[in-house]
């Protein structure tokens, strides 16, 4: 989706994505129409849009989404790490 | 029945505004779903939390809420994905920081994180919901509708005669693309119907009040009788009391089966709203003694 719907969809002003994205906090492709937003990109400024209403200031808007993106990497790892082990186990058991 | 928003945030009758904000943001700290990305439950808490605070941190709708003009789900949002739904896809803010730590296990993880990325692209596109408000007409007799979502584009609804309120309609592959080779989600629209000004449904059945005159009551005639799906005529017998019910078959909403509802006319007498000399005349002359409290007197 372009600026215009996101801006919406998101229900912030054009002010905030401007500065969000300049932040970092939002990676848009840009793309030749101009910058092209994703299903994760919304619900990332979804998630942006709560932590400021709870009161989270913009310095510690960019630690939580460090913090939370790590979390979701290491929620990964664990997963898959969980996976191998479970294919082990059952390639032992067959043996 | 929905639960006390009161409760739901923990706070007197009487609590400030000021203490209000402050337990919506102690228990949305605590129950976000974006900072719980491993609790389901954490969600659904969430969106009570949430809904309660939309009523009762706004002082207008929190008045109107104690004064029962609007009840607790007045303040229902629209739903939307978390952040922590997408964490399992490939997404430019992924982070594999966080392990270096690790030492030799790094070249494992690596390539766990290449592979997790190729073997989770593929992911069924989301549901979207709508809520669709029909009038009482168009729900009892069907009818295309078009619905404009929220990007800007529009969707064809085809109604079901006899759609009724709360139904859900689902329409296939409207809803959000899926990620690779995933099928798209389904658009879900729930169906509000607004009341009508003398149609009332209940089940299939449709139930309207029918005025008819004295004279009407007495000696009997055909009277115009309004339906859902235009007049029809109606021959009321000779000595009609009020509230004497006349079924008109067939004239309700259409159900699932293909048969249809009743519709039920509730007969009312009404006099001339000014006064008319004449009947009282007549009236005045008529020695009836029948009395219609025998029952409400003994």
């Amino acid at each position: 989706m372009l600026s215009r719907t996101f801006i919406l969809q998101a229900r912030i002003d054009a002010e905030d994505l401007e500065s969000w994205c300049a932040e970092g906090w939002l990676l848009p492709c840009e793309t030749e129409s101009g910058r092209e937003f994703s299903d994760v990109d919304l619900a990332r400024a979804h998630f942006i849009r709560d932590l400021l209403a709870l009161g989270v200031n913009r310095e510690g808007v960019p630690i939580v989404l460090d913090l939370v993106d790590q979390i979701h990497g290491l929620r990964r790892v664990a997963r898959d790490l969980l996976d191998t082990v479970k294919a082990l186990q059952r390639e032992r058991d067959s043996e | 029945m929905l639960a006390d928003p009161y409760v739901t945030l923990g706070v007197e009758k009487s609590a400030s505004q000021d203490e209000i904000q402050k337990a919506y943001r102690r228990l949305a700290k605590k129950l976000h779903p974006d900072l719980n990305p491993g609790n389901r439950q954490a969600e659904e808490q969430f969106k009570n939390v949430t809904a309660a605070y939309d009523l009762l941190g706004d002082a207008d709708k929190r008045a109107r809420f104690d004064r029962g003009e609007i009840d607790a789900s007045g303040a229902e949002r629209p739903a939307h994905r978390y952040y922590r739904d997408f964490s399992e896809g490939a997404s430019p803010y992924s982070s594999d920081a966080g392990y270096e730590d690790f030492g030799d296990a790094d070249e494992i993880l690596a390539q766990m994180f290449s592979r997790g990325g190729r073997a989770r692209a593929h992911m069924r596109g989301a549901d979207i919901r709508y809520r669709l408000e029909l009038d009482f007409l168009e729900a009892v007799n069907g009818g295309e509708r078009q619905v404009v979502l929220p990007d800007g584009s529009a969707l064809d609804v085809n109604i079901p005669a006899g759609t009724r309120e709360g139904q859900i309609l689902r329409l296939r592959g409207k809803g959000r693309p899926g990620l690779g080779d995933a099928s798209t989600g389904d658009a879900l629209i729930e169906i509000e119907v607004r009341p009508h000004r003398i149609f009332t449904r209940k089940g299939d059945d449709i139930h309207i009040d029918l005025p008819i005159s004295l004279r009407e009551a007495v000696l009997g005639g055909e009277v115009v009788a309004p339906t859902p799906a235009g007049k029809v005529m109606m021959k009321v017998p000779k000595w009609t009391n009020t509230n004497a019910v006349l079924r008109l078959k067939g004239k309700g909403a259409r159900r699932l089966d293909g048969t249809s509802g009743d519709e039920f006319v509730t007969l009312k007498i009404m006099l001339p709203e000014k006064p008319d000399p004449e009947l009282e005349k007549f009236v005045a002359g008529w020695r009836g003694e029948y009395s219609p409290r025998q029952a409400t007197e003994s």
